[in-house]
């Protein structure tokens, strides 16, 4: 009898723990991730959590990338030796879903310019992290909505040194992450030379290289990435030690650099009022070294937008058939 | 005739090549970049930052985003770049012009930075 007690016990311990390990798996990383104590160093698996969080703009209740008069954001990209060619588009991003819903964020972008414009994509995402996220593309030419399965993360995004992944697709989980110490940044972001402070379509002009995260405290983060003969081997990311920005991020294969993607960060509110992770991107830009091709996103600060009166009801297939051609 | 057109077009052919090869090479990618990413990435195993020479991406030059780093520059990027907000920046306290610069450097927003000199400008006139 004690023993049976004892099988039953062990047996209830087990499950629960599977339980436990199991919901943790799916969960992943949300909305409700705390930000750590101010005295803590975390760890590794933790700022890649944070940096996910910030990513992923979950300290907003939706986050928009939208027009404004002849203002949007661009997407360029410049093979090398060739002409930049421009993409226009905007984005609006809704992680206000309750807490019992099965859905954790839904992600609409409009194209307005290049091949892809007037086409319209929804992309939903679900706490369940083994659920593929499911894509709806608006088709202008076919004025119907198609369903995708989710792309590759090696994908490119847009056609630019972008990946999926990069983008939106990888998770901390896909990847085994360790903290190689913290320091000072050194550098300035990178920018297409070309571009540099010019007027351009769209974006008015087109910043300068950002300097400002000189000399700011930041982690080096090594993620070694779990997919077998991956274009990768491991990355390096340089997280901000206060916002968990991720500033820079270099990728390599055999021992060799081989593709960076800098990151220009502006934090929505001044410092010391609010979530420090409450961030928004003020331009990305990519370099990958074996093709010498650059890409570079630039989001005005007038377009973005936060926290606005949208309903959830926005982000459906209504919005995407409104779309004009 | 003839053997003035076979002269010309050589020589137009080779003006436009060495136009288009000197176009590239003016917009080509900056080494002096990946050379200033890999020396600060080396950073993180020995602990010793090693600048490469003469390079415009760690701090040391008259580029404008670096001279934005200080109050002083930031001040003469105001003066310059916005003369009707440095009127009223100018007069400002230290502590204002430096909570300013502050924020400029937390949320990269030259706009907001416009307002927020108006806005502690009437606050100081309360």
């Amino acid at each position: 009898m004690n023993k049976l007690d004892r099988l039953q016990k062990i047996t209830i311990c087990l499950a629960l723990l599977v339980g436990v390990y199991s919901f943790d798996i799916q969960a992943g990383v949300g909305r409700g991730l705390a930000y750590p104590p101010p005295d803590a160093v975390p760890t590794a698996d933790e700022i890649a959590n944070q940096v996910y969080f910030a990513n992923h703009f979950y300290a907003f209740d939706n986050f928009s990338i939208k027009r404004r008069g002849k203002t949007l954001s661009v997407l360029v990209n410049k093979s090398e030796g060739g002409s930049p060619i421009t993409t226009a588009l905007e984005r609006h991003l809704n992680n206000n879903y309750e807490e019992d819903s099965a859905l954790r964020s839904r992600d609409l972008a409009i194209f307005h310019s290049g091949n892809l414009r007037g086409t319209g994509m929804l992309v939903t995402e679900y706490k369940d992290d083994e659920k593929n996220k499911d894509y709806m593309v608006w088709l202008p030419r076919l004025r119907k909505i198609r369903r995708f399965a989710q792309p590759k993360h090696d994908d490119a995004w847009g056609g630019s040194v972008f990946t999926f992944g990069d983008v939106t697709l990888r998770k901390p989980n896909d990847e085994t992450h360790e903290l190689l110490g913290q320091k000072k940044m050194r550098t300035c972001l990178g920018m297409i030379a070309e571009l540099e402070g010019k007027l351009y379509r769209f974006t008015g002009r087109v910043p300068e290289r950002s300097c400002r995260q000189l000399d700011r405290e930041v982690y080096g983060l090594k993620s070694t990435t779990k997919f077998d003969n991956w274009w990768y081997d491991y990355r390096i990311s340089y997280v901000d030690t206060e916002s968990f920005a991720d500033y820079r991020t270099l990728y390599y294969k055999q021992d060799k650099l081989i593709k960076i993607i800098d990151r220009d960060w502006g934090l929505v509110n001044t410092e010391g009022e609010g979530d420090p992770r409450a961030l928004f991107w003020k331009y990305w830009y990519g370099l990958d070294l074996r093709t010498g091709q650059e890409s570079l996103a630039v989001i005005p600060r007038k377009v973005v937008d936060f926290n606005s009166d949208l309903r959830n009801s926005f982000w459906t297939e209504r919005t995407l058939r409104k779309i004009k051609r | 005739m003839l053997s003035e057109t076979t002269r010309i077009v050589p020589l137009i052919s080779a003006c436009l090549l060495i136009g288009i090869c000197q176009t590239r090479s003016v917009f080509a990618i900056d080494p002096g970049y990946i050379a200033a990413v890999e020396a600060d990435v080396a950073e993180f195993s020995s602990n010793e930052f090693k600048p490469p020479e003469n390079s415009s991406w760690l701090g040391s030059t008259d580029h404008e985003a670096l001279q934005m780093m200080d109050v002083e520059g930031f001040s003469d990027y105001l003066q310059t770049n916005s003369p009707g907000s440095y009127i009223f920046y100018k007069k400002l306290s230290q502590e204002y012009k430096e909570r300013l610069h502050k924020d400029y450097l937390s949320t990269g927003d030259i706009d907001r930075v416009k307002q927020d000199i108006f806005k502690y400008t009437r606050e100081l006139k309360q």
